[in-house]
């Protein structure tokens, strides 16, 4: 029988020298040997010393010692060490060198033993990680606060303290060739469809990256359209959000290392209501979705409709604010629609700007630039004041898009739209509206429709999409999958 | 590749289209006109156009709403040659979007409606929502009088339109209507006149929007008082009368004077019989409130309130008959719409009474019959 290569040895110095080969110049490996007693062969300890808790391995050993020491006393057959790698609990079985490899970088201790052709795994993590904390992004006024970190095993507790039940399946994936980062999947099998399930499983596999940071890179890999300017996956750092979009039989996926949870599939309502509509009082929560519909329209075409208006459609614009506009726009230098731009690349430039600055400071860039670049442009007569009033609508509008990618989608499609009214008024306006819808209504999201359409063939269905029912008549869980929205 | 460069393309003949659009109108580069004068001159065959506009003040930096007014006149062979000839004189573009009234001579109205009203429905700049008034004598020494208010001519003339519900003696057709009723050739119509005068407490003229000119057949016949634009609102068929009109009346109540306010008339059209001859009737119920008396009278019970209205339905009728009559005897136009009525609702009488109408309209008996009814008689008794 040829053996395969680094398939683990029974002998310890072998095992020991293919190690040292592979960690050659890496000062994190470290080995500790176990000199051989008489009940006990040889033994080697290695770990990479800042991932594992030095002290708590220290404690463990100080224990095999007086293991030993209470062995001599009794009269069992058994190894002790191997005794003691029970006893440590999770003692996994390694038989090649690979397999060592990745249990070291996870935080592993692995221990050999001297005519022993398998290693033993025992994990005792020792790296810091932040304290859950409140989610930046995602402020909620009411429910939960906690928010998920950078360590993938307390993200999951998270959610598994919040859906008690079998039901919830996990499914663990390790993508990277360098990071062999751990990627998991979570859904609930009586809720969510089994093609869509199916779906994510191909997907997942099919990733091929080196190095796997953040969920948008897997986000870049399982999306359907690379090149649709709209983000088509929910992403999220509240654990609640993801127990209710469980419920609804999506599939959650996360990643380690990094705060944002994937839901799929994804529907445009979706990523235009926050979780924090399910605790509101239902008027409240559609009044605020009716809200959101329209900013989103208006972050999306308010300067086009008002460079559309005041350079095609004057008569549009009734007389009294026709008036009011004559009064603020004369001396202005510019065209309408230059003036527009320059007021939206500004406002970009200092959005940007106070996110890159420290927080504390970034305040003060946005308030500064806001009022006196605002106010001193229009006391110099560089752009007229309802421009400087349409830019600044917009902006505080696409604020109250809940979902930061869907903002930014906004944000680029807003200046070719502003192109295209400015050239062919609210003609192209339209077009691009209608462009837009066509596009949203062409999109998928693992099957799903990504833009629910009011054709669904009960009424319910598809109204539940659209407005939260009082609790009366709401559904225990809504099935999102390919059932009834089939193409 | 390809779609980056297709990419560009588009981008690039969108660029072209910002730049190079001809449909572009910039705000800062408008006079709105708010006001447009039409006169015609019989002898010299030449039309005068007078517009007055409003144009942004010069810096924006100014405090917003700071617009200057601007009227100029220009003369031409036809309507549009004066249009034009008004941009010689014009620093910006003229926009006609924005005119809410057109304010024609009284020799415009007598010897040029038909060119006018053909120009002016032609245009797809001219809304058929502003209003057509006939002004006494020359309008284009009338659109320089200043406003009363600081605020613009254009904006207080508006605000004379609107408050006509109130009043009642005059009554100032939309454009839209007047060329429906233009191309009528049975009906007439009134529209509201402009007048300039002094009043007692000013130095300088301004401008009244009192009585009305009465056209048939697409000819200016004559103006008529205020007195005779209530009658048209309270009996005209359809459109031609405000429903929502409110207007105070005095009347005789046994030895006392009284002054009541009459609102919201509805009236109910019949043709049938009168007097062996076929006829209208108008049934016509109005509210009325007491507003004020100079003796005490007393109305406590349900009979002194019925006798009140019996009275003043009375006397209001001896006014509408008197004014009927005036209408539809002397001047023989049909400016209630009768004949509106008539082709609706009694197609068949239509049908035969259609090529005479001109001689049996002023015969035909028109009977009104006048019910007010008092809602209120105030806070005191």
């Amino acid at each position: 029988m040829t053996e395969r290569p680094g398939i683990l040895l029974s002998s310890l110095e072998k095992n020991m020298g293919l190690l040292a080969q592979l960690y050659a110049d890496n000062d994190c490996f470290i080995v500790r040997h176990l000199e051989a007693t008489d009940s006990n062969p040889p033994m080697a300890i290695t770990y990479l010393s800042v991932l594992v808790d030095e002290e708590r391995l220290h404690e463990q050993m100080a224990r095999y010692h007086s293991i030993h020491l209470l062995r001599k006393t009794s009269g069992k057959e058994e190894l002790p060490a191997l005794e003691w790698l029970k006893s440590l609990g999770a003692a996994n079985e390694l038989k090649h060198i690979d397999e060592v490899v990745h249990a070291l970088a996870d935080a592993n201790a692995v221990v050999f033993l001297e005519g022993d052709s398998q290693a033993y795994a025992i994990s005792i993590p020792g790296f810091e990680t932040r304290s859950i904390d409140e989610p930046k992004l995602e402020v909620n006024v009411r429910g939960p606060r906690e928010g998920f970190i950078e360590d993938i095993h307390i993200n999951l507790g998270l959610v598994l303290r919040r859906l008690k039940t079998p039901d919830l399946k996990i499914l663990t994936y390790h993508i990277g060739k360098q990071t062999r980062t751990k990627v998991i999947a979570i859904y609930l099998e009586n809720e969510a469809a089994a093609a869509t399930v199916d779906e994510v499983k191909r997907r997942l596999t099919s990733i091929q990256m080196n190095v796997l940071i953040d969920s948008a890179q897997i986000e870049e890999w399982i999306q359907d359209s690379t090149f649709s300017p709209f983000a088509q996956i929910m992403n999220t750092e509240r654990p609640d959000r993801i127990a209710t979009a469980l419920n609804q039989g999506k599939v959650a996926i996360m990643t380690d290392g990094t705060p944002n949870v994937l839901i799929v599939p994804t529907t445009f309502f979706d990523l235009l209501h926050p979780s924090e509509d399910l605790y509101e009082r239902f008027y409240f929560a559609n009044f605020l979705r009716l809200l959101r519909v329209f900013t989103f329209f208006l972050s999306l075409f308010a300067p086009s409709l008002y460079i559309a208006l005041t350079t095609f459609h004057l008569e549009m614009i009734p007389t009294p604010l026709m008036l009011a506009f004559m009064g603020t726009k004369a001396g202005v230098p510019f065209p309408t629609f230059i003036e527009a731009i320059l007021m939206e690349v500004v406002f970009e430039v200092l959005r940007e700007a106070s996110l890159r600055l420290p927080r504390s400071l970034g305040q003060s860039v946005s308030i500064v630039g806001a009022l006196i670049i605002g106010e001193a442009a229009v006391q110099s007569g560089i752009v007229s004041r309802p421009v400087v009033i349409v830019v600044a609508l917009t902006g505080i509008a696409s604020f109250t898009i809940p979902s930061f990618n869907t903002a930014i989608s906004l944000r680029i499609l807003r200046f070719p739209i502003m192109f295209i009214s400015a050239s062919t008024g609210v003609f192209g306006l339209a077009l691009c509206m209608f462009a837009i819808i066509l596009h949203l209504c062409s999109l998928k999201s693992f099957g799903t429709l990504f833009l629910p359409t009011l054709t669904s063939l009960r009424m319910r269905n598809a109204l539940e999409k659209y407005v939260l029912l009082p609790t009366p008549y709401r559904r225990l869980s809504k099935r999102e999958g390919h059932s009834d929205e089939k193409r | 590749m390809r779609s980056v460069k297709k990419l560009l393309l588009i981008g690039v003949t969108l660029l072209n289209l910002v730049s190079c659009s001809p449909d572009v109108r910039e705000i800062s580069d408008i006079a709105l006109v708010m006001i447009t004068g039409i006169d015609f001159d019989e002898q010299t065959k030449k039309y005068t156009f007078t517009a007055y506009c409003i144009l942004p003040s010069t810096t924006s930096t100014e405090k917003a709403g700071n617009n200057n007014e601007w009227v100029a006149s220009a003369s031409g062979d036809s309507i549009m040659e004066a249009t034009r000839n008004l941009r010689s004189r014009a620093g910006k573009l003229l926009i006609w979007q924005h005119d809410k009234f057109f304010i024609i001579g009284e020799q415009t109205a007598r010897h040029a409606m038909p060119q006018l009203v053909d120009f002016l429905t032609r245009s797809r700049d001219i809304r058929g929502s502003s209003y057509l008034i006939v002004s006494d004598g020359k309008v284009a020494n009338k659109l320089t009088i200043k406003g009363e208010t600081n605020d613009l001519l254009a904006n207080e003339l508006l605000g004379k339109v609107l408050n006509e519900r109130l009043w009642g003696k005059s009554l100032s057709m939309q454009l839209k209507d007047v060329t429906d009723y233009f191309a009528d050739p049975y009906r007439g119509f009134i529209t509201s006149r402009l007048t300039a005068a002094q009043p007692s407490d000013k130095r300088q003229d301004v401008l009244y929007l009192n009585g009305g000119s009465v056209f048939n057949k697409g000819h200016f016949i004559g103006w008529i008082n205020g007195e005779k634009v209530i009658t048209v609102h309270l009996l005209a068929y359809g459109r031609g009368g405000l429903s929502k009109l409110e207007f105070p009346e005095t009347f005789q109540f046994e030895d006392a004077r009284m002054t009541m306010l009459l609102r919201n008339p509805r009236r109910t059209l019949h043709y049938h019989q009168i007097q062996g001859k076929q006829g209208i009737t108008v049934d016509l119920n109005l509210q009325g409130v007491i507003i004020d008396t100079d003796k005490a009278i007393s109305l406590l019970s349900k009979d002194s309130i019925a006798k009140l209205e019996q009275t003043i339905s009375a006397q209001l009728l001896k006014r509408i008959n008197r004014n009927l009559y005036s209408i539809q005897k002397e001047l023989k136009v049909d400016v209630f719409g009768y004949s509106d009525y008539l082709s609706k609702h009694e197609p068949k009488a239509w049908r035969t009474l259609k090529d005479q109408w001109g001689t049996a309209y002023p015969e035909m008996p028109i009977q009104v019959t006048v019910h007010v009814h008092v809602t209120s008689i105030g806070m005191k008794q």
